[in-house]
């Protein structure tokens, strides 16, 4: 039975298939095609460059699978015959006269087989033309859309550049670019005012040549804070603080040698201006020695939780370096102006900020502050 | 099996007969065309039917007609509670002769008959449906050390009454699975009952019905019904549809399996396959096709098929629950 009419119409049907499968195939690869340049362009877009011939490479090898898996895959007699019997009104009779060649047959009766014989090649003629007339669309015409429009698109993200990694770019060396503010916010170097520096470590010594305090003052001062506590006058100043800072007063010897001395002398509070009472201020705190208590003690409540002990900043500095209150007003006028601080190199100091800390140079807070007050002054002359 | 040999005019002879005698009992009982398809299918393949149905819906007068058409003795038996096994297979009567000797004489029974209508079996007792089940069974009868044959061909119709359940005897399982076919006879509609009217107001049709066929064209037609092919796909398929109605072992069913507590038997398989194979001599194809399985299953499974006590309390029926289970199985075919 392998020359029949039955065989013809079974070999058209898997020509059919096959032409089905190829065509299912190239759907495939042009959903894949498609998929596969939208990947390689998010890819080229992000992470790497990827070339236009790995490109068209990898969508080469798409196609060779898809199609050449499909091309070489030919419908067997079985997948014919079922599909013939679903479709071809074939009720069953292609896939039983498969059955004929096989051991099963030997079970069947043989005039029944001759009858069925007749019977299915009676059936071949309706079948074929319904086979000739069954039709279906290829359904191509979307998925080719797809693919021509995510090619263009692959073929202009991939001429672009790919994303490098930025190198870090030197700063431009112009002098217009240099601004006031950009300089005032760069850390100031000796190179760039040496003499700044000289100055400030020319006042830090004056401050410290003048001696620190003696034990009686720090006394009476701090007899006074406490008789005073919790007073403070319209400046926010107590009368400890006050009786302190007139213990601190400028000399008035020194006074009116220098307008700078005197704007400075002035500057300071005395003991006979204003009391008013600003209790719990606190503003006096930082002006005067904490005498009610001793050094190295702590005002905390005990408690049985370890405590990292704590040492003051002013106790880690050495004594030499602890601020003289009552020399801190003192104003040497005259070696102020002995001092030859170019103006332009102190602008550029004020301007550029305070000296970049070392260790020979570090200075307390109250240093600090004379310091900046003075190269203010200087600085406006 | 030993056949008789076969040939395109016995097929066409067969494909005639059976065409015309659906088409004559359809004249006669209006808006069952179904119910004489599947009656005249389990007749040609050797089975027995059982008919539910409500009273007056034409169960007895379709026996009669199909028992006129093929020109076949025909019995009937009306079941009640006092109805002894006797009454059914028969019992030996002493006889005097005319010589004046005396002996056991065997009266055979109404299921000596070649069409058997037993109605409301469920009201018989159990001790009676199990010797009628057994002559169909086994299409003899033993009485006395003595057995006694059945005719051939031999059908029983036996019918059941879904209300007036009180004092009634519900036939077991095991015993359901002795009929081929489970037929529910559905109310007919306006147009048919108005057909009816015209067919069988004044007269009785079976009365006046001419026979198509006599019982030795039944027999050679259900021989050659039995040589129909079954290819190897039809033949999967049935078994596919058989391995369908199985609950899944594990309690991990899906779909309506997880609803069916015993499934389907290998003598339900075998019924299939009959079956279609008289439905594929009266499409006049001498092979099997899967529409002929699709047809005849639910017939086949419906009293095969026992679902689970909470499903059926929750309103689910073995015909929902197989209709389910035959759809998918055809759409995977």
């Amino acid at each position: 039975m392998v020359d029949s009419p039955v065989q013809h119409l079974l070999d058209a049907v898997r020509h059919r298939l096959w032409v089905r499968q190829v065509l299912a195939a190239g759907r495939r690869a042009l959903w894949a095609s498609a998929v596969l340049g939208l990947t390689l362009m998010a890819l080229h877009l992000t992470i790497m460059r990827v070339p236009i011939v790995a490109a068209l490479a990898s969508v080469a090898t798409l196609w060779t699978a898809c199609l050449g898996w499909s091309g070489f895959r030919r419908p067997t007699d079985a997948t014919c015959a079922l599909w013939a019997d679903r479709h071809l009104d074939g009720a069953s009779a292609f896939t039983t006269w498969l059955d004929l060649g096989k051991p099963i047959a030997g079970h069947m009766h043989d005039a029944t087989v001759e009858r069925f014989a007749v019977w299915v090649q009676e059936q071949v003629p309706s079948s074929r033309r319904r086979l000739n007339s069954f039709t279906e669309s290829a359904q191509l015409g979307k998925p080719l859309a797809v693919m021509m429009t995510t090619a263009a698109l692959a073929g202009l993200v991939l001429k672009l550049p790919g994303p490098t990694p930025t190198p870090v770019r030197p700063a431009a060396a112009s002098p217009d670019a240099t601004t006031a503010a950009s300089r005032a916010e760069r850390p100031v170097s000796d190179a760039d005012v040496p003499s700044t520096r000289n100055v400030v470590g020319d006042v830090a010594r004056a401050l410290r040549a003048t001696g620190p305090i003696t034990a009686n003052q720090r006394a009476g001062a701090g007899a006074e804070s406490a008789a005073a506590s919790g007073k403070a006058d319209s400046n926010g100043i107590g009368d400890a603080s006050r009786s302190r800072l007139g213990a601190l007063a400028p000399d008035k010897s020194t006074t009116g040698q220098s307008p700078m001395a005197d704007a400075i002398a002035g500057s300071w509070p005395t003991a006979g201006t204003a009391q008013t009472a600003a209790a719990g201020a606190g503003r006096e705190a930082g002006l005067g020695l904490d005498d009610r208590a001793g050094f190295g003690q702590s005002r905390a409540l005990t408690g049985n939780m370890p405590v990292r002990g704590f040492v003051s900043k002013a106790l880690r500095e050495p004594a030499d370096r602890q601020v003289d209150v009552d020399r801190t007003a003192v104003f040497d006028d005259a070696r102020a102006s002995q001092t030859s601080l170019p103006a332009p190199a102190g602008r550029a100091a004020a301007a550029a900020g305070p000296p970049v800390d070392s260790g020979s140079m570090r200075l307390t807070t109250i240093e600090t502050s004379y310091v900046q007050a003075w190269i203010k002054a200087t600085s406006r002359r | 099996m030993n056949a008789q040999p076969t040939n395109d005019e016995a097929y066409a002879d067969a494909h005639r007969r059976l065409q015309q005698l659906t088409a004559l009992l359809d004249s006669v009982i209006v808006g069952q065309s179904s119910l004489v398809m599947h009656l005249v299918t389990a007749v040609f393949a050797g089975g027995h039917v059982l008919i539910e149905g409500l009273p007056g819906l034409g169960k007895t007068h379709l026996a009669k007609a199909l028992a006129a058409a093929l020109g076949l003795r025909w019995a009937r038996v009306q079941c009640t509670p006092d109805l002894m096994p006797a009454d059914v297979t028969g019992a030996e009567i002493y006889t005097t002769s005319v010589g004046g000797a005396s002996t056991f004489e065997f009266r055979p029974g109404p299921v000596f008959a070649q069409l058997v209508l037993v109605d409301e079996v469920n009201r018989a007792t159990p001790r009676t449906q199990a010797a009628l089940l057994e002559a169909m069974q086994e299409r003899q009868v033993t009485h006395a050390g003595t057995t006694h044959r059945l005719p051939s061909p031999f059908c029983v119709l036996a019918t059941q009454n879904p209300i007036e359940l009180e004092g009634t005897y519900p036939l077991p399982e095991a015993q359901l699975d002795r009929f081929m076919f489970k037929l529910t006879v559905p109310f007919p509609d306006r147009d048919s009952l108005r057909a009816m009217l015209d067919v069988s107001l004044d007269t009785e049709p079976s009365d006046s019905l001419q026979s198509i066929a006599n019982p030795d064209h039944v027999l050679r037609i259900a021989a050659l019904c039995r040589t129909v092919l079954l290819g190897t796909r039809c033949r999967e398929a049935a078994v596919d549809l058989i391995v369908a109605t199985q609950p899944q072992p594990g309690g991990g069913a899906s779909g309506m399996r997880r609803h069916i507590r015993y499934g389907a038997s290998p003598r339900a398989l075998q019924a299939l396959i009959r079956a279609a194979r008289v439905r594929a001599v009266t499409a006049g194809r001498p092979h099997v096709d899967v529409d002929d399985l699709q047809a005849v299953a639910l017939p086949v499974l419906r009293h095969r098929v026992l679902l689970r006590l909470e499903s059926e309390l929750d309103g689910l029926d073995a015909d929902t629950a197989l209709e389910s289970i035959i759809g998918e199985w055809r759409q995977q075919l």
